[in-house]
């Protein structure tokens, strides 16, 4: 630019960027950098010890000299601002994390670490100094923008452990006394949130039912009996589904996570690597786009049901409808996880528990005679009954009664005992 | 910002002639626009308006001679065909809507045009908006199951932007008369390229309109457009699909006013009620425009033929029926004869409405 343009100073934090003609500059806001991707090592200004984010405090802190600094870290809650489904967004979510650091250079004692594979943050075996971010995310929409930081103290997870392994009567009566919970590890867990409204309409034939009066010739009689009239109805049901959770680690027991539900978005806060000091945390291995299909197949499923109820009668059929996704939106957020394992009869088992309200989910063992027990019991009553009522039908008597009652009693068992094997075989699965 | 230096325009007296020519200044009383024309030329009707006749009056203008002149691309007997295709679009025209008297009418005119130059030095800022694009899908669910279909939406993101400019325009075209804007919306644009210098020869036998927006008057106008044109300038700097909220502050450097004569043959008509209107020939490219009125009376007389001719066919029918009193199958004659005198009277409602809806459109064209 020639020295006779006025004086003008560009907008506060805007920087110069490429102008398509000359004589005309350009300038923009300032992007926002990768300042949150770049390593950072934790280490007490007092002491110079390794700090660590201390969930009492809600900040990092010094477990040597006491230090203690506050986190600034804003709570954002649900008003967390999503990002849309660009295509370009898109194109680079395909690529996961893309080429990840294998290696780290501690700046605090100047080695070099592996870094495990997925992992955000990374302790020194040597100097015992926390590393947080190093792994470099493939854009920058697609870095943890937003957490729930821990809020169940790691002291605390114990005792939730062991209470939690003496609930329960189909258990081993020992496993809530003689199980020992190993040390539980604290994870940030990545996630995927999705928001979307739908607008769905629906097509069906729906049955009303309607009594109709006939003459029954074998029993000369005049009855009644049920018709159903099939008629085309439509109608359209929006819906709005928001903060759907999809767990970004295939690594994870999706059934454990899925029973961890719900944690509270509202207490989102925005990313800060703080949170990350002396934790682990994981980068997402499930992309964006294949977490994306899950979510809209669970939201559709939404939609069917919700047009499915709209219906008044519970006769349907030749169902048909078309949903349109509208302001799709999502997050990628990181969700606190407490992890361990305990071992009972020689046999290692998983727990999960939930970073923020303490739930807890988990396989257990089963003492399976207990179950067959309980299952005996339920079926004992239908049988006996049906037993008793045979000989009396035989021998022409009031048999029919008892006979009748017995089926209804088995009916019940069976369901009973097939409900209670359900549950007692996913309690020791994964 | 300071308004830069402008030409300066002074007052030409009635008996002066100028630019090398012998013209000499003429107004008309009616519609106030002012020519320079042939001392002949006085006393007769006013070339745009037809109102009332030319009289000699001083004019304001700038004394240097125009510097560009485009000259008549078709002779006015070129633009016969053209023009009888024009008048005869029009069903149930006035009389005095006719090739001939249009041609005899018509009067070539030059009319002015201002070019402005000048460098836009300063800043400015807006919003940019970038075109980006979103996939979103369409579920559907039948007895196949689910089935997706993508569908990608184009969206906009707007980012605030702000820089400096400076930039030469050059030829920025500005209304040197008030009415620029209704006469190429009539005649057509013109293409300032093909004009040449002004040589007073080349007026000779034409009307020269008289800019009544002198550099002074036209100068707000000027800025506008070299505002919008360093506006376009900043969006293809920005590379921005869209831009909103735009605002320059800016200094104009190194002004050049040039004065580009378009050529034009101006013609008129009266309609029904004996009022003159224009019509426009562009000297240029042939286009023919103006206000094209059917005639309400002869829509009328039409309309009053058929209203007769369905009244005698009606009487028929009457004496069909009378007939049919006394031998019946007569009467369905009488029936059908009467529904076609119906039939008929309908018909008069065309040529009575026709010029109203034909006019009506015009009027609107016009506003």
């Amino acid at each position: 630019m020639p020295n006779t343009l006025p004086a003008w100073q560009p907008p506060p934090d805007f920087v110069s960027v490429d102008s398509a003609l000359p004589g005309i500059s350009v300038f923009a806001p300032r992007p926002v950098t990768a300042q949150a991707d770049a390593p950072q090592t934790f280490k007490c200004p007092q002491c110079g010890a390794s700090t660590k984010f201390d969930v009492a405090s809600g900040g990092v802190a010094c477990e040597h000299c006491g230090y203690a600094a506050a986190s600034q870290a804003q709570t954002v809650g649900l008003q967390a601002s999503g990002m849309e489904f660009t295509l370009e967004t898109l194109n680079k979510a395909e690529m996961g994390w893309g080429v990840a650091r294998k290696e780290l250079h501690c700046d605090s004692c100047g080695a070099d670490l592996a870094i495990p594979e997925n992992a955000l943050s990374a302790t020194c075996p040597f100097c015992a100094s926390h590393h947080v971010n190093v792994r470099e995310a493939p854009a920058a929409q697609l870095r943890p923008r937003y957490l729930i930081p821990f809020k169940i103290q790691p002291q605390a997870t114990r005792a939730l452990a062991q209470r939690w392994l003496g609930q329960g009567w189909y258990h081993p009566d020992a496993l809530g006394a003689s199980a020992i919970v190993d040390r539980f590890t604290g994870l940030y867990l990545p996630f995927w949130t999705f928001s979307a409204q739908m607008a769905s309409d629906w097509k069906a034939q729906v049955g009303y039912e309607r009594q109709e009066s006939y003459y029954d010739h074998d029993d000369k009689a005049w009855k009644t009996r049920t018709k159903i009239d099939w008629r085309w109805e439509k109608g359209r049901v929006n819906l709005e589904v928001a903060d759907l959770l999809v767990c970004g680690s295939s690594r994870i027991s999706q059934v454990l996570v899925k029973q961890l539900a719900p944690f509270q978005l509202k207490d989102l806060v925005s990313y800060a690597p703080e949170f990350l000091a002396g934790w682990q945390a994981q980068t997402y291995d499930l992309t964006l786009p294949k977490a994306w299909e899950q979510g809209k197949a669970e939201m559709r499923e939404e939609a069917k049901k919700a047009c499915r109820d709209s219906i008044k009668s519970p006769h349907v059929r030749n169902f048909s409808l078309t949903a349109d996704f509208a302001d799709e939106s999502w997050r990628y957020v990181l969700l606190p996880v407490y992890l361990a394992a305990y071992k009972f009869e020689n046999k290692v088992y998983q727990v999960m528990l939930n970073g923020q309200t303490g739930a807890i989910a988990g396989q257990k063992p089963v003492a399976w005679w207990k179950i067959w027990l309980a299952v005996a019991a339920m079926l004992t009553p239908g049988l006996c009954l049906g037993l008793l009522g045979l000989p009396l039908l035989l021998a022409g008597g009031i048999g029919i009664v008892p006979l009748i009652l017995g089926l209804l009693a088995l009916i019940a068992g069976l369901a009973g005992a097939f409900f209670l094997y359900r549950k007692a075989a996913a309690s020791e699965a994964i | 910002m300071n308004t830069p230096t402008l030409p300066q325009s002074l007052v030409i007296e009635e008996t002066a002639s100028i630019w090398g020519t012998s013209l000499q200044p003429a107004g008309c009383p009616a519609c106030g626009r002012v020519y320079l024309v042939e001392a002949a030329r006085i006393g007769q009707s006013c070339p745009i308006c037809a109102r009332e006749k030319l009289q000699a009056q001083p004019a304001l203008l700038r004394p240097e001679a125009p510097e560009l002149l485009a000259p008549f691309r078709h002779p006015l007997n070129s633009l016969r065909p053209a023009l009888e295709k024009f008048v005869n679009e029009v069903w149930l025209r006035p009389d005095d809507f006719e090739t001939g008297k249009l041609l005899q009418r018509a009067v070539p005119v030059y009319w002015p045009m201002w070019l402005v130059d000048g460098e836009v030095v300063g800043h400015w800022q807006a919003e940019a908006g970038f075109d980006y694009q979103v996939k979103s899908s369409q579920e559907s669910y039948g007895n196949s199951g689910w089935q997706t279909r993508e569908v990608v939406e184009t969206r906009i993101r707007w980012e605030p932007r702000a820089g400096q400019i400076q930039r030469q325009y050059n030829n920025i075209a500005t209304p040197a008369i008030s009415d620029q804007n209704h006469l190429l919306k009539r005649a057509g644009t013109y293409l300032p390229d093909q004009a040449q210098a002004y040589q007073p020869e080349g007026v000779k036998g034409a009307i020269l309109r008289v800019p009544d927006l002198a550099p002074e008057n036209a100068w707000p106008l000027a800025q506008t457009l070299l505002d919008n044109a360093a506006e376009a300038e900043c969006q293809q700097a920005i590379r921005a699909q869209h831009l909103r909220n735009f605002s320059l502050r800016a200094g104009y450097e190194s002004l050049h006013w040039t004065q580009l004569l378009l050529p034009l043959y101006v013609t008129w008509y009266r309609d029904d009620d004996g009022k003159p209107h224009t019509l426009y020939l562009n000297g240029q490219s042939g286009i023919i425009g103006g206000v094209r009125l059917a005639s309400q009376k002869k829509g009328w007389k039409i309309a009053g033929l058929v209203l007769a001719i369905a009244a005698v066919i009606f009487l028929i029918a009457l004496g069909l029926a009378g007939v049919g009193l006394l031998f019946p199958p007569v009467m369905i004659l009488g029936i059908i004869v009467g529904v076609l005198a119906m039939l008929v009277a309908c018909g008069a409602i065309l040529p009575a409405a026709w010029p109203w809806q034909w006019n009506r459109g015009q009027m609107g064209e016009a506003r």
